[in-house]
């Protein structure tokens, strides 16, 4: 339903058209807008972060650092569609470099550096490093695809980890002239690479004099490399020492730095990256490899150029922020780490919606909030929750039999009814639930459930699809009020059963145990009934919460 | 580096390797027909262990059961576990996906083995980690064959994989079931044209290779008698994936040969004193092996990504 | 950039927890040790909250929940007998973890404002809690955290237990006296710093009695596969083998290790203090000796008394030393807010580090000016049935001789 009847395809309709690009306003906007952003960062550092409890803190610090993360992991996985599960990798070497720098340079006050501007070559240097990182991914992912990519960044990601895990200073590092040997053969074979396609020479000469240059190299190189691998092997040649990241325990006595700022300013220049770069021509060339890699190809554009670029910029942006991480937590451990982070970090970018920023940021905060948030909760007893799971498990059991019947008619019969009980069991849901069974749950979770209840139905009532919505909702909501009714005589009869007692009695869960468990069963479900994520393709915008609720079909996107 | 140890840390390097043979060759199997990851697969091999667990420690105050029967029972009640929760999975999470874009079947394998290991840890309850009871491996005695240190039971790890191995060859290439494994692995769509019952094929593919894993489950767990927790496959899993890769993916002697020379390979950058270093081996190897020949080794060299 | 690594020589930068940047505090064993400069927390009304940060699950478990049920037993007894005073005590899991112990320590501190925090049972998930209160002006003492450097951070740090300068050397001293060992292979867990600090003092300690150290091989915390490094460690052919690990990989090495042959004497550390060692170890541990605080079956009256209530509360004897250590954290913790009827955390320091001679479950403890309980320690022997005391080693202080 979109007023244009023009033929091109939306995105880039979008671009071609949109406003006439006026010098003025556009640079005054965004003038002012940097302004606007430096000034509410001022602000909010002189006057909310000191009252800020440390638990607060962290919150914050982790929820912004980590929807930093997903949105530069949106940059490999949603944009160009190159399926990276290695991310925690670049996270890792980002905050070791800058911690390892940091502890090795800097000297707290009166010091030899400013702290801000110390922090902020940090940054950079960690940056740098996992961007290197992120080229040497890149490179190798030119020839894989799909499932084959996804293991190999795995396996690189876990690479890293073991090698810097061995660095601590013994027998098993490496020694710092290997490292130094290292470096030099990169350089100067990248040297060799690059002079060799742009000496003027390499045009004209071919033929001897050229063979020679190219020798000479080679020798060269191989003597380098021979001194390298001696030097790596040889413990005679350890006059310089060994590596010591920390080892298996990590680095610590990183000089704390980071200001939540910092933090914030990273989070808004991510996603001004990313913006950026998906608007602009050089986006429509990520867009078209992750569409369709061999079209692309044929279209001219370098799918080379666009993966490596999209790997060494999303790594980098990881490396960023984990040397704010370093500077905030004081200690790098390369066990927080392993792959379970980049795993987490792939379920944000999947359940935001691949391909969009402001889906990956919001699933980021949200995941990781909830994650932390989740340690306030008081504990289940594990008979509850068990008995919770049963109730669901025969209720859903019971609907699946009743409907292949057709006993229910929604479209037929049975609509006011299942309307009415709908509206009802919102509220009893949240309060009756409570009384009758006393589950005692957190008057958080209960809002919270009561909220999104509310808000759905609300929501229902100005959608198109209203006939059939509300009575399908009514359904829903009576059926999450029964399992709260079935619980009672479930748990009842579990604690009577005197085998069960004895084994689960006294057991009680963490939520932030459970959460786990919960977040996969959550991360399979979606992708069994929605795929594309949350928000799929599209960013959050107006249009998109109008077409939420009915109003406006969303353009294709 | 002492040449002269090396036998003994190539006949523990094989015992290693044997145990990532058997995964791998569920990988390979359920890859082959479905052309999916199954990243789930690990956590089946963690679960032949606690089943095999639990399973001595039921019979383990009989006394009177001969002990080379309650080994015996063991092994079939992991296997018969494993198959039964791989039929499961299959069902629940991987049929409803069969259409579905690579990159979600990868993801729902991801969620489905980390809800397997953290679900699994609220229901065994972390500590004190469970390992299976020193007696009931009666063939820990260790043998001296040639000054090298070998147990019986490493041989009899390496036997039960073998004759596994073998019938699972049998099956594959001789009965009717096999000929529409591999038909359906070859192209599951013209296979069902030809009237294959590809559902059912998968389903038997599952329970194979589920039940090799939770064979593996017991064997490692019983010889090395190390102790158990819901993250005891993840590694092992990942390992016997790139075995099963080396070997040739859908390839079912590759996955042997591929996890034996991971478990070797294993073994030697210990024995060459790199003894922190050993699992990032198995990813270095993968790195080359799909870099220069993605087929594997007895895969073609045509380009299979 | 990797380059400005060769400038800044490599080993050893950093890795001592002594920098923090900001308040932390940089003193060796020995010198004053920093205060610590913020305010602290203030509890507002009677009650005095005192929060506890506990392995409730993972690897610890069995150290974590033991060391809770003692500080609930040490709080009920103080209570009943000071009926005047309202104290409550806050537990927080960590899981295990060392981002559970800075967690936990942050949300007590922060959110519950507690006046102290007991705990952990562990050195790994202390030192990142030690962190934490030593910023914020909280005291904390730990329960079962051995290694060195965790109270050299600051003022506000102290120990229920002995350290790792004193338990390394007490059992480098009966390997080469009671065991008569000349050449010792060491087995250490890299991931855990208790195990590398302990393995460091034990070698010091060992050469400088005139013993040698034959190969020190590593694993991870979370292996099971151990016979490769054995096989390695077979090859150097040691008269011992002391491994400086936790309980979880100290039994299957145990038993790997006479699957392969290795047939040595092994000994190690408090890390080994529980009885599923035993069932895990089977006959490759029967025999093996480690260190510990204390054992249940000592004659000492506050041991004898201490079983008795616990056993009263909880059904059972504690299962491992942490217990008492929970217990007596709990005490110096207790008596001092009796001692001092301070209500602010930051004084509460002071009133800590003056705690004198107090009779402790594990021996006597009095707070060494580097906020260390001076205490002797006892041999246990691993039988089939259970631990039995076998030497009980006093209080000694290893210099290092240069």
């Amino acid at each position: 339903m979109s007023e244009s009847t023009s033929p091109l395809p939306h995105p880039i309709e979008s671009i071609m058209k949109g406003s006439r690009y006026q010098a003025g306003p556009f640079w005054i906007a965004r003038v002012l807008s940097l302004i606007a952003t430096i000034a509410l960062l001022y602000g909010f550092h002189q006057f909310i972060a000191p009252k800020l409890g440390i638990y607060d803190v962290r919150l914050i610090v982790l929820s912004l650092l980590f929807a930093t993360l997903a949105v530069s992991l949106n940059l490999i996985n949603g944009i160009t569609g190159q399926f990276s599960v290695g991310h925690a990798a670049f996270y890792l070497i980002g905050a070791i470099t800058a911690g390892k720098l940091s502890t090795t340079f800097y000297t707290p006050n009166p010091g030899n550096y400013n702290p801000q501007v110390w922090l902020v070559l940090m940054i950079f240097a960690g940056g740098a490093a996992a961007a290197i990182a992120g080229l040497l991914v890149g490179l190798p992912s030119l020839r894989l695809r799909g499932d084959y990519l996804a293991v190999a960044t795995l396996g690189f990601g876990e690479i890293v980890n073991v090698f810097l895990r061995n660095q601590d200073g013994k027998s098993q590092a490496i020694t710092l002239t290997a490292v130094v040997a290292l470096i030099a053969i990169s350089i100067v074979l990248y040297l060799y690479i690059l002079l060799l396609k742009r000496l003027p020479v390499y045009k004209g000469f071919k033929g001897f004099a050229f063979g020679m240059l190219k020798l000479i190299v080679a020798l060269a190189a191989m003597r380098l490399a021979a001194w390298g691998v001696f030097a790596a092997l040889g413990p005679s040649l350890d006059k310089f020492g060994r590596l010591d990241t920390g080892g298996a325990i990590g680095l610590v006595g990183v000089p704390k730095l980071t200001q939540i700022y910092f933090i914030i300013l990273l989070f808004i220049g991510t996603i001004a990256i990313s913006r950026n770069l998906l608007k602009s021509a050089h986006g429509l060339s990520f867009l078209a490899v992750r569409e369709d890699e061999l079209a692309a190809d044929a279209t001219g554009v370098s799918t080379t150029n666009v993966k490596v670029t999209a790997f060494a910029i999303g790594a980098a942006i990881a490396g960023m922020a984990g040397a704010l991480f370093a500077h905030y937590n004081g200690s790098v451990s390369p066990d927080d780490f392993k792959m379970d982070v980049s795993f987490m970090l792939v379920a944000m970018v999947v359940i935001g919606g691949t391909g969009s920023i402001t889906g990956a940021a919001l699933a980021g905060i949200g995941l990781k909030l909830l994650e932390e948030g989740l340690r306030k909760l008081p504990q289940i007893p594990a008979v509850d929750l068990f008995s919770l799971v049963i109730a669901a498990i025969v209720l859903f059991a019971a609907y699946r039999f009743v409907s292949q019947r057709g006993w229910l008619k929604i479209d037929g019969g049975l609509k006011v009814p299942l309307t009415v009980l709908g509206a009802l069991a919102c509220l009893g849901v949240g309060w009756l639930g409570y009384l009758t069974t006393k589950a005692d749950l957190s008057w958080v979770l209960r809002i919270g459930i009561l909220a999104v209840l509310a808000g759905t139905l609300i929501g229902l009532l100005f959608t198109k699809a209203r006939p059939a919505a509300l009575p399908r909702f009514g359904l829903f909501a009576a059926c999450l009020y029964v399992v709260t009714l079935l619980k009672v005589p479930i748990s009842s009869g579990m604690h009577s059963i005197s085998g069960i007692e004895n084994l689960i009695g006294k057991t009680m869960y963490n939520p932030s145990d459970l959460r786990w468990a919960v977040f996969s069963i959550a991360l399979v479900f979606v992708m069994i009934l929605r795929s594309q994520g949350l928000l799929g393709h599209h960013e959050f915008s107006w249009s998109f919460v109008k077409s939420f609720l009915g109003k406006r079909e969303l353009a294709p996107a | 580096m002492d040449w002269g140890q090396l036998p003994q840390y190539l006949v523990l390097g094989v015992q290693l390797g044997a145990v990532y043979a058997l995964i791998a060759l569920g990988y390979t199997m359920v890859y082959g027909v479905l052309r999916l990851i199954n990243f789930a697969h690990g956590d089946v091999f963690m679960i032949g262990a606690y089943l095999a667990y639990y399973t001595s420690m039921v019979w383990f105050d009989r006394h009177a059961i001969n002990p080379y029967l309650m080994l015996g029972m063991m092994l079939l009640m992991a296997m018969i576990g494993c198959a039964v929760l791989g039929v499961v999975i299959e069902r629940l999470a991987y049929r409803p996906l069969r259409s579905a874009p690579r990159i979600s079947v990868l993801i729902t394998a991801v969620g489905v083995s980390l809800f397997i290991e953290y679900a699994g840890r609220l229901v065994v309850q972390t500590s004190p980690q469970p390992s299976i009871v020193q007696e009931v491996n009666v063939l820990a005695k260790p043998m001296n064959i040639w000054g090298i240190n070998v147990e019986q039971s490493q041989i009899a790890v390496l036997a039960v994989v073998l004759v596994l191995m073998g019938l699972l060859f049998f099956y594959v290439t001789r009965t009717s079931m096999g000929r529409a494994m591999r038909a359906v692995s070859h192209d599951f769509n013209t296979a069902s044209l030809m009237g294959v019952n590809v559902d059912r094929v998968v389903v038997v593919t599952f329970i194979i290779g589920s039940a090799l894993a939770g064979a593996g489950g017991m064997l490692q767990a019983t010889s090395f008698g190390s102790p158990l927790n819901t993250f005891y496959g993840l590694l092992p899993g990942v390992k016997a994936f790139v075995a099963a890769v080396l070997g040739g993916i859908g390839n079912i002697p590759g996955a042997v040969v591929g996890g034996l020379i991971m478990g070797v390979a294993e073994t030697a950058v210990v024995w060459a004193g790199y003894a922190g270093y050993k699992d990032a081996v198995a990813f270095v190897i993968l790195i080359v092996i799909l870099l220069f020949r993605p087929g594997g080794l007895f895969g073609s060299t045509a380009e299979k990504v | 950039m990797l380059g400005a690594f060769l400038a800044g020589c490599g080993s050893g930068n950093g890795k001592d927890g002594g920098e923090t940047g900001g308040t932390g505090g940089t003193g060796g064993a020995g010198t004053t040790r920093t205060m610590p400069t913020a305010e602290g927390n203030t509890a507002d009304g009677d009650t005095i909250k005192v929060g506890m940060i506990a392995s409730l699950n993972g690897e610890n478990q069995p150290w974590g929940v033991d060391s809770k049920k003692g500080a609930e037993l040490a709080l009920e007894e103080f209570l009943a007998a000071n009926p005047d005073m309202k104290v409550q005590l806050i537990v927080e899991d960590t899981n295990s973890k060392p981002e559970g112990g800075k967690s936990a320590a942050e949300k007590l501190v922060g959110e519950d404002r507690v006046l102290a925090i007991i705990g952990e049972v562990a050195s790994g998930v202390t030192i990142p809690a030690a962190d934490v209160c030593q910023e914020q002006a909280v005291p904390i003492v730990a329960v079962g955290a051995t290694r060195v450097d965790i109270t050299e951070k600051g003022a506000a740090v102290f120990r229920a237990c002995f350290t790792d300068n004193f338990q390394g050397a007490a059992m480098a001293k009966f390997a080469y006296e009671d065991l008569g060992l000349r050449n010792v292979a060491i087995f250490t867990d890299r991931k855990l710093p208790y195990s590398t600090g302990l393995s460091d003092v034990f070698t010091k300690a060992f050469e400088s009695f005139g013993g040698k150290i034959a190969i020190e091989e590593f694993y991870e915390g979370g292996n099971f596969d151990f016979k490769a490094q054995l096989t390695k460690i077979k090859e150097a052919n040691p008269d011992g083998l002391f491994c400086s690990g936790y309980f979880t990989e100290v039994g299957p090495i145990a038993r790997q290790r006479e699957q392969i042959g290795l047939n040595v004497p092994m000994f190690g550390g408090d890390g080994w203090d529980s009885t599923k060692l035993i069932d895990s170890g089977g006959t490759g541990i029967t025999g093996g000796h480690f260190l510990n605080h204390y054992h249940n079956s000592e004659d000492r009256p506050e041991v004898k008394d201490f079983v008795a209530k616990f056993k009263a509360k909880f059904g059972a004897e504690p299962a491992t030393a942490m217990g008492a250590l929970g217990y007596d954290a709990m005490n110096v913790v207790l008596t001092a807010l009796k001692a001092s009827g301070v209500k602010n955390s930051k004084e509460l320091i002071g009133a800590i580090q003056a705690v004198k001679d107090m009779k402790g479950v594990s021996g006597s403890i009095t707070m060494g000016a580097d906020g260390n309980a001076q205490k002797p320690a006892l041999v246990l022997k691993v039988e089939k049935t259970g631990f039995v005391p076998v030497k009980q080693i006093p209080f000694f202080t290893f210099e290092e001789k240069k």
